[in-house]
């Protein structure tokens, strides 16, 4: 028996096991199907530190550092490539609003910046219709994949237990957690829902109800090309972001702004032929490149599209989840504070306070830029 | 002097060329003809290497011949990462060795803005025999039928296959593979078949099936599709199999047969089941010698007939050999062999290792379309489950190579009784369930030889696969 079981085998359950793992605790990770199976691995892999409130801006900036020496870390490449976001305003309201975010983000040490249409220009993208845009050169991209491959590796060397291609059917309590998979019985002191989307179907086994609802989000991915895109591009107003991969791969997405919770991941056409239109204009390159492949994901989204992290109904029982499109670039964070939430330590208390599941009791505020 | 690797004289073939095109390889002029691709042109020019890898620079050539491999990516009038195996020539063309990756260039491609939609009864992906088998009994029926192939012929593999084939008579044996397209094709009721060549079906989408072609993407609304996509082949671990000068025989024969174009000068085969034998026999008679043929097991795979006329010829045919390296910077210069049992090796000077070592069904359009799929060996490995009618588990019909690796043969009943038992399904057709019976009955008699075993095993795991949801 494990002291830890953690539900779900995204970056985030691999990133808890592998931190509970190197300060020695014992931990069992489930994943039903394989370790990125779900919406890590259709995920955009962008990292990015430029976010609308202070509280989210300070977690983001503590995981874009923990990136920069997790190759090392981890022993393995993850692809990390710190190009920067480059976020397009493309109004002079919008861009106000980008100069009072600038403002706060520098504030606690992100090192933003406003951009002017000829600055844009400079970057190697097509203003279009942009009045500005704020850019952030800390923020990058890095591989989805290889970072939960390296996190699952040594989480194992470690001697955590790591199954996979088993489901959880069943969780009871009665002083401790019995977990019930479609394979064994397991018991545990601690249980972290690390299920993405479905984390709220693992708290209802427990009579606990989350609010967090699956949303479609599609996404494509080019032809590789040789590098000449250096930033992550993102736009909230028209809901896009796209960037290339150290493998010179464009990978972009785009979502209607009004779209409805949904568990069908059905991949369409028109997404495709939209998201291309929709890029064009900012780069023509796109005109000439093959899309060779398109997918779509789920992004767990809570009322204000921010992440649960911490207890819920259960002193432990520990979510992490509720991540909306930022759950990949937060995940080196979220594996230390849960990790530290665990073992008793206070380190990470004060930065994750304001993400407590009693939140929503209060109400709540939604986060404005969602989307990459 | 020029390095002209054209064929002019062939046993059974005549090759009709094309007008006489000029194009351009890195600005230097060169000669092509018309309905040539522009790999064959440029191998018959003596060029072999068409790009070089993007990481370690490694050159690269052509391989499949049928646009699977990406082999053959060059950079084409200013366009990177074209399959230069199946995109015809055209005159002026400009075409440069591709390093790497490709640039991107701030020019589009002439695309239709507009998606355009078109609807049929029968939808018929593939145009081998199995394709073109099951179009003919949709048309017969009374079907409208839309046949697509991303090629640009009609035929499939068929379209290379100089000899006369074996089997029952109904499908064509004692014919020549080249010549059974046409007859298949004459079957067809003219008025209900539409062809689209050159165009790829590459998804189902919620709006539709999707097809691409050079300057558009059209959507398809269909009653019913049959998936015929045929067959990869299989490549095998050696060092430097890289090489431009190592090919899959596919290719070499599109190369030999279709555009008439010598693949090399000394060839190795590799591989001794009939496509490996048949394709041997096929390079003496364009006019390449062939070292050897090396089979890593201890008898030969495939019918002793073909095997008999290579020994006639002189060929060796090596068992417990098999090709342990490539040797050659720029292209194959030799290979080095190895008898697996006595650890003896060799070295053969030649410029042609052709692989010959099964195939395996191109089954990723079904599996996009959500059928499942199991690890069967017998049937060629990793093939999509469907019931005894060719019914897939998403509702689309599957035959011929794309379902289980055999022969033409069988595609072309396989592609009959997928037609007929689709079209059951739109509404009772007069003699149909009895014609249905009667294909089922050929079937069992083509299998009743040592090889039709391997298949019928296999066909029994896949109904037990298939049935236990
Ligand atoms: C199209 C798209 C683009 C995105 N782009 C970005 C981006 O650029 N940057 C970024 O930071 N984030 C991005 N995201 C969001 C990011 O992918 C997710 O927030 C993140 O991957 C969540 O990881 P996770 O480990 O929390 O959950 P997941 O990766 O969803 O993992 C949950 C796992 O739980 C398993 N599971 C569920 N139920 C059970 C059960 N009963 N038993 C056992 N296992 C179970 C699932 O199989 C799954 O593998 C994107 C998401 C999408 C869909
Ligand atoms: C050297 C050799 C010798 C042979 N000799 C014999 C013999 O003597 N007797 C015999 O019976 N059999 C023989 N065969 C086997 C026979 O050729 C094959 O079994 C048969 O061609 C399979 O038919 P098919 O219709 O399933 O597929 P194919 O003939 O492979 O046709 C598939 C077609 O689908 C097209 N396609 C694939 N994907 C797409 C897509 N996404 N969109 C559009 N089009 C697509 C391809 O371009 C191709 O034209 C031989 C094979 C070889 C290689």
């Amino acid at each position: 028996m494990s002291k830890t079981v953690i539900i779900g085998g995204g970056v985030n359950g691999a990133s808890i096991a592998y931190n509970l793992a190197k300060l020695g605790e014992s931990v069992t990770l489930i994943e039903r199907g394989y370790i990125t199976d779900g919406a890590t691995g259709k995920c955009g892999g962008g990292i990015r530190t430029q976010f609308t409130t202070e509280e989210t801006c300070r977690i983001a900036l503590e995981s874009s550092k923990l990136f920069d020496s997790l190759a090392e870390e981890l022993a393995c490449d993850i692809e990390l490539r710190k190009g920067g976001y480059l976020i397009l305003a493309h109004s002079d309201k919008e861009l106000e609003e980008f100069k009072e975010n600038v403002r706060m983000q520098n504030s606690i040490g992100v090192p933003s910046r406003i951009l002017t249409v000829k600055e844009i220009e400079a970057f190697g993208v097509e203003p279009y219709d942009a009045v500005g845009a704020s850019f952030c050169k800390m923020d990058g991209v890095a591989n989805p994949f290889k970072v939960s491959f390296g996190y699952r590796d040594r989480a194992k060397e470690l001697g955590a237990d790591i199954r996979t291609h088993e489901e959880v059917r069943k969780i009871s309590y009665n002083g401790g957690f019995e977990i019930l998979t479609d394979k064994n019985n397991y018991g545990a002191d601690f249980v972290v829902n690390a299920a993405g989307y479905e984390s709220k179907k693992i708290a209802d086994m427990l009579g606990v109800s989350l609010p967090i609802e699956p949303y479609k989000h599609e996404i494509f991915a080019t032809e590789a090309m040789d590098h000449f895109l250096d930033p992550m591009l993102m736009s909230f107003s028209k809901n896009f972001y796209i960037s290339q991969t150290v493998r010179g791969e464009l990978v972009g997405g785009y979502s209607p702004l009004e779209a409805e919770p949904t568990e069908d991941l059905t991949p369409t056409l028109s997404f495709a032929i939209r998201a291309k239109k929709l890029f064009e204009e900012h780069l023509p390159q796109i005109k000439s490149l093959r899309l060779l492949r398109q997918w779509a994901g789920a992004y767990d989204m809570t009322p204000d599209a921010l992440p649960i992290l911490g207890p819920a109904g259960y002193e432990r029982f520990i979510q992490a989840n509720g991540f909306s499109g930022h759950g990949f670039m937060l995940s080196p964070f979220v594996g230390r504070a849960i990790a530290s939430m665990i073992t008793g330590s206070e380190r990470y208390r004060d930065l994750v306070s304001s993400f407590s599941f009693e939140r929503f009791k209060r109400g709540v505020k939604r986060e404005k830029g969602v989307v990459g | 002097m020029k390095d002209d690797r054209r064929i002019y004289e062939h046993p059974v073939l005549k090759f009709e060329r094309g007008k006489r095109l000029s194009f351009y390889l890195d600005g230097k002029p060169m000669e092509g003809y018309e309905n040539e691709t522009i790999a064959a042109a440029l191998h018959a020019n003596g060029i072999k290497t068409l790009g070089f890898s993007p990481k370690l620079k490694r050159p690269r050539g052509f391989f499949c011949g049928i646009g699977k491999c990406s082999s053959c990516l060059m950079r084409v009038d200013g366009y990177p990462n074209e399959r230069t195996c199946i995109l015809p020539l055209k005159e002026g063309m400009k075409v440069e060795v591709q390093e790497g990756r490709g640039r991107a260039e701030i020019r589009g491609r002439e695309r239709k803005g507009k998606v355009e939609r078109r609807s049929t009864d029968f939808l018929i992906v593939g145009s081998g025999p199995a394709g073109l088998s099951a179009a003919a009994e949709a048309t017969n029926m009374g079907f409208k039928t839309l046949l697509v192939d991303e090629n640009p012929s009609v035929g499939g593999q068929l379209i290379k296959q100089t000899h006369r084939f074996f089997g029952s008579e109904r499908e064509y044996a004692g014919t020549r593979g080249i010549d059974i397209p046409a007859r298949l094709l004459g079957e067809c009721a003219e008025k209900l078949l539409e062809i689209e060549k050159q165009a790829s079906v590459f998804g189902f989408y919620p709006e539709g099936i999707a097809i691409e072609k050079r300057d558009r993407i059209e959507l398809v609304e269909a009653k019913k599709v049959i998936v015929t996509t045929g067959a990869q082949e299989n490549y095998l671990l050696f060092e430097n199999n890289d090489l431009p000068g190592v090919y899959g025989a596919g290719g070499v024969q599109t190369l030999m047969n279709v555009y008439g174009v010598l693949p090399g000068k000394k060839a190795l085969m590799i591989g001794s089941g009939n496509v490996g034998l048949i394709v041997a026999y096929q390079l003496l008679q364009a006019g390449v010698e062939v070292e050897a043929l090396v089979e890593i097991m201890d008898h030969i795979g495939g019918y002793q007939v073909h095997a008999a006329k290579l020994l006639r010829q002189g060929v060796p045919i090596l068992l417990n050999h098999t090709i342990i390296r490539a040797l050659g910077d720029e292209c194959v210069e030799g290979a080095v062999i190895k008898d697996i049992k006595s650890g003896e090796e060799q070295t053969l000077a030649l410029d042609l290792i052709c692989v010959a070592v099964g195939l395996s069904p191109s089954i990723q359009l079904l599996k996009q379309a959500g059928c499942r799929s199991a690890y069967i060996p017998e049937l060629g490995g990793e093939v999509v489950l469907h019931d005894e009618n060719y019914k897939t588990d998403a509702g689309i019909f599957v035959s011929g190579d794309g379902s289980a690796i055999e022969e033409a043969s069988s595609a072309m009943i396989e592609g009959r009784i997928a037609a007929i038992s689709a079209a059951l399904e739109l509404g009772e057709i007069e003699g149909a369930v009895e014609k249905r019976r009667e294909l089922r009955e050929e079937l069992r008699s083509l299998r009743s030889c040592r090889r039709g075993e391997k298949i019928l095993k296999g066909e029994e795991k896949l109904l037990e696969v298939y049935n236990e949801r």
